[in-house]
């Protein structure tokens, strides 16, 4: 047996594996993650938010309570100055406007806006002073008293200030509450717009994760249905569920290719039972000949001079010699050989594919026209493989043609470091209906036990392997042309070295 | 001078139209039961045994159809040496890739119709016996040659008894049989002879290797044992010596499978 | 005494260096060619009793040569040998009108006592094989 490429090849599955790993999965758990953490982030900032909010509405009230002690101790300081009444209504409420205003000093402080505290305390300090001494003084000497009108104008001075400065605040507190509601009421709203295109984003690239590799993977399958078995490589940089795949895939390949090789291997032996009556015929006629002169040898022998008898001995060991050229010939094609991909002579293969079929093209009396430019360029390839194909495609030309039909087989040299083989015969043709399937495995025309349908796909194969091309051209019942295009020299190489290094220990 | 083989499922209408092409033509008329008393005659075996082979078709993993396989070999190798007479008519289901290599055998497929048989003077119960009969020569054939008995294929004529008699039968036969194309030549008596050595020596063998095919072709007899593993080298030159010193064997080739390309 | 006239043909020249002799020596006037095409020429200038004829030829093949003889002349024997010999040739050799067929490789006395026999139907007498 001579699979190459039979044990897994490591290099391959450690092109696949050696990457470092970041699966779907892994991705996928990171993207929702980042949602959590955004999520969290949102709610926590909200909650701050709102026990700031909280915390304001309790300064604003405390501020409120304040106010609303100084303004009482103003009614109660009017009242005063119209009745003569209220004076300790009026002490006691400032009082309580200071014990507000020092129970909270510390909470008011560190929470509540910058305030101009000194300046309050001073004013409420003075406010407070003033109306102590008015205690003292009867309402009506007082009524009278010059310093009434002082103390009044310092009264109202003070009062004012301290309404005007504590009402500014708690209005300026009120604008905060509102300004942070309204960011607490907005940011949810432009978080979930965020968030929209956030998952739009998130969905696309992950499909598109998911899409990419799928794509490639119905890529490799088409391009494995046409028979090219090239071990699927790397196209991402990391590890992911694919590349479970794509080792399976590799897997699957290896051993698609030594079920080619088996196939191929069978083909050509069924080739070569399709020769059988050109190879009888070709080895019957020595053989023949042989047993013509030995006879003569024998039955004639006294009879015929020495020079005859040499002739005739001769003439038996050329006629063995041609015999075993024969058998050579037909054994060189058929021997099991392991595949080497070795530089060939493409003239000399063409004849002597040429040569294998020729007198099967006789015995249908058709001839086999060989035009090959001189010189051509040595490609590498397999021997054995290539005379297959070029085999494959005389043979079912010689099925396309009748009696008197004509095959020819050119080849030439094309600028671009190609060779193109061409084999043409002018016989029934392909209909357009079928052209595209020939090269499907299976897909023959030919009654069942004449034609299994597997010439074309392993020629095809075949070629693939070498980095050329198969094509065809037919028009009904005129012509078929068959173009194989080989590379040889630079492109070759590229082309074929690395699909192609004979495995050491493979058997 | 030819050989006319007709092939049927049909054991008393075949044998029927055998009767008339043979007398028309005057040629020896063998059916099965001649066949089996010459072969029995032959070799001393009863003809109950020979009867069992043409019954039973032989399985390869059962131990008792070793006998099986002999006794046809020696059926077929009798039929050889009736036919080297030419001038024959046999009618049966056995032979037929003796018949198919000659080309001056014409090959006659004989088909009737179910209701053919259910004739108003066959009691019921031969008519099922007989259908059975069919399966039976239908299965055996396909056991011991691979191919089916129906197939149009195989033969040169195929006659359908449920539009003609035996008697139109017989006389498509013996105009069939004017065409120069199945006139004996050389070439084709040579194949017969060669047909001939192969079965003697096949029959000799089959003992000793039961799935054998033997082919000869002047003398040079290839044997072809497809169980024999590459290095079977000792039972192959048992084999060798036990045929090497039959009448008519010049060289033996024992082949065994894989090997057919090996020390060219 | 008139004398069978054998043509025989195959582009193997082998053939008919070592069966002209032999033929010759059975008392036939023997011809040989090795091209089909001026065999068959000739065989349209001069009919010949026997025609010996290979089949596998380039340009012309035997059962071309078969039918051109048998048109020729019906009663001519045509022996054909091959190279590849199947039932279906010889079948269609004999319905051709072929005398008959031998398939190669053969014996030099295989065809001898063809062409003897050949010779005997067409009324030769003193064709015989020593
Ligand atoms: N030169 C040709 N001319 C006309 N038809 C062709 C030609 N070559 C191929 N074909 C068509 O293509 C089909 C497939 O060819 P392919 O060689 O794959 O199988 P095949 O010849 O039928 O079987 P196998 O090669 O096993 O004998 C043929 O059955 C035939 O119909
Ligand atoms: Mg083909």
């Amino acid at each position: 047996m001579w699979f190459f490429n039979s044990t897994p090849t490591h290099d391959e599955r450690d092109d696949l594996l050696g990457r470092p790993s970041f699966n779907f999965r892994l991705q996928i758990i990171l993207g929702f993650f980042t949602f959590f953490i955004l999520s969290v982030v949102i709610t926590i900032g909200a909650m701050l938010t709102i026990s700031r909010i909280e915390r304001k509405i309790e300064t604003v009230s405390t501020w409120e309570r304040f106010l609303y002690n100084i303004e009482q101790a103003r009614r109660w300081e009017k009242n005063y100055f119209l009745y003569g009444t209220n004076l300790d209504d009026a002490l006691e409420s400032t009082a309580n406007a200071q014990a507000i205003l020092n129970e909270n000093l510390h909470y008011l402080e560190q929470m509540s806006i910058p305030w101009p505290k000194e300046e309050l305390m001073r004013d409420l300090a003075l406010y407070q002073s003033s109306l102590k001494m008015l205690a003292p003084i009867s309402l009506q000497e007082f009524n009278t008293a010059d310093g009434r009108m002082a103390v009044e104008a310092d009264l109202r001075r003070y009062g004012a200030q301290v309404v005007t400065e504590a009402a500014a605040l708690a209005a300026k507190e009120h604008e905060l509450i509102a300004k942070w509601l309204n960011i607490v009421q907005k940011v949810p709203v432009y978080f979930l717009i965020f968030l929209f295109f956030l998952m739009i984003y998130v969905a696309r690239f992950l499909s598109l994760r998911f899409m990419q590799p799928l794509k490639q993977l119905v890529q490799h399958t088409q391009r494995i249905a046409k028979g090219d078995f090239t071990p699927v490589k790397p196209a991402r940089k990391y590890r992911d569920e694919f590349t479970t795949v794509e080792v399976a895939i590799n897997r699957m390949l290896r051993e698609l290719e030594s079920r080619q090789n088996s196939l191929i291997e069978s083909h050509k032996l069924r080739a070569v039972g399709i020769l059988t009556a050109g190879v009888a015929h070709e080895l019957n006629n020595p053989l023949n000949n042989i047993m013509l002169s030995a006879h003569s040898l024998l039955e004639e022998y006294d009879e015929l001079s020495k020079d005859e008898h040499t002739e005739m001995i001769t003439d038996i060991i050329q006629e063995t010699d041609r015999s075993r050229a024969i058998v050579h010939n037909l054994l060189d094609f058929t021997r099991e050989n392991k595949s080497v991909m070795q530089p060939l002579d493409l003239s000399l293969l063409l004849n002597e594919t040429a040569k294998l079929a020729f007198n099967q093209a006789r015995v249908r009396g058709v001839a086999i026209q060989l035009d090959i430019e001189p010189e051509l360029p040595a490609i590498r390839g397999d021997r054995q493989q290539l005379k297959q194909v070029f085999l494959n495609l005389v043979l079912n030309a010689l099925d396309a043609v009748n009696k008197g039909g004509r095959i020819q087989l050119k080849a030439r040299k094309q600028p671009n470091h190609r060779i193109i083989v061409e084999v043409e015969d002018n016989g029934c043709g392909i209909p357009p209906e079928v052209l595209p399937n020939i090269f499907d495995p299976f897909f023959t025309t030919k009654p069942v036990g004449k034609g299994t349908g597997l010439g074309l796909s392993v020629s095809h194969g075949i070629i693939s392997n070498h980095g050329g091309r198969i094509e065809v051209a037919s028009e009904q019942g005129r012509y078929s042309r068959f173009t194989v295009t080989l590379p040889w020299g630079a492109t070759q190489t590229a082309a074929t070295s690395d699909q192609r290094q004979p495995q050491e220990g493979a058997s | 001078m030819s050989i006319v083989a007709i092939i049927s499922r049909h054991g008393r209408e075949s044998a029927a139209i055998a009767g008339f092409t043979a007398s028309r033509l005057g040629y020896r008329l063998v059916l099965m039961e001649d066949l089996v008393k010459s072969a029995a005659q032959r070799f001393q075996i009863s003809e109950a045994d020979l009867f069992r082979a043409l019954k039973e078709p032989p399985v390869l993993q059962r131990l008792n159809t070793k006998p099986l396989r002999k006794h046809i070999a020696l059926l077929e190798q009798t039929l050889c040496e009736l036919m080297a007479g030419n001038q024959m008519v046999f009618c049966g289901y056995l032979g037929y890739p003796i018949f198919h290599e000659i080309s001056h055998v014409l090959k006659v497929l004989v088909l009737a119709h179910p209701a053919a048989e259910a004739h108003p003077t066959t009691p019921p119960e031969t008519t099922s016996s007989n259908g059975r009969g069919q399966v039976r020569k239908g299965r055996w054939f396909q056991r011991v040659y691979n191919a089916r008995l129906d197939d149009p294929n195989l033969y040169d004529l195929t006659l359908n008894l449920d539009h003609m008699s035996t008697e139109e039968a017989a006389d498509v036969i013996v105009n069939t049989l004017g065409q120069q194309r199945f006139r004996p030549m050389t070439y084709s008596m040579n194949c017969m002879g060669n047909l001939e050595l192969a079965c003697q020596v096949k029959s000799t063998i089959v003992d000793q290797v039961p799935d054998v095919e033997v082919k000869a072709h002047d003398g040079t007899v290839y044997i072809y044992a497809k169980a024999f593993k590459r290095g079977n080298r000792r039972k192959a030159l048992q084999i060798k010596e036990s045929v090497m010193h039959m009448e008519g064997v010049n060289y033996v080739e024992v082949i065994g499978e894989k090997e057919l390309f090996e020390g060219m | 005494m008139k004398r069978p006239t054998v043509l025989l043909i195959d582009d193997e020249p082998i053939v008919g260096q070592r069966l002209k002799g032999t033929l010759e020596k059975l008392g036939c006037e023997v011809d040989v060619f090795q091209d089909p095409g001026k065999a068959l020429d000739r065989i349209r200038e001069k009919g010949f009793d026997i025609i010996v004829t290979d089949v596998m030829m380039p340009d012309v093949n035997g059962i071309q040569i078969l039918e051109a003889a048998k048109a020729v002349n019906a009663d001519a024997k045509v022996i054909i040998i091959t190279g590849f010999a199947t039932s279906d040739l010889a079948r269609e050799c004999m319905e051709k009108g072929a005398f008959d067929m031998i398939a190669k490789p053969f014996k030099p006395s295989d065809l001898r006592s063809m062409v003897v026999r050949a010779a005997t139907e067409m009324g030769f007498t003193d064709i015989q094989e020593r």
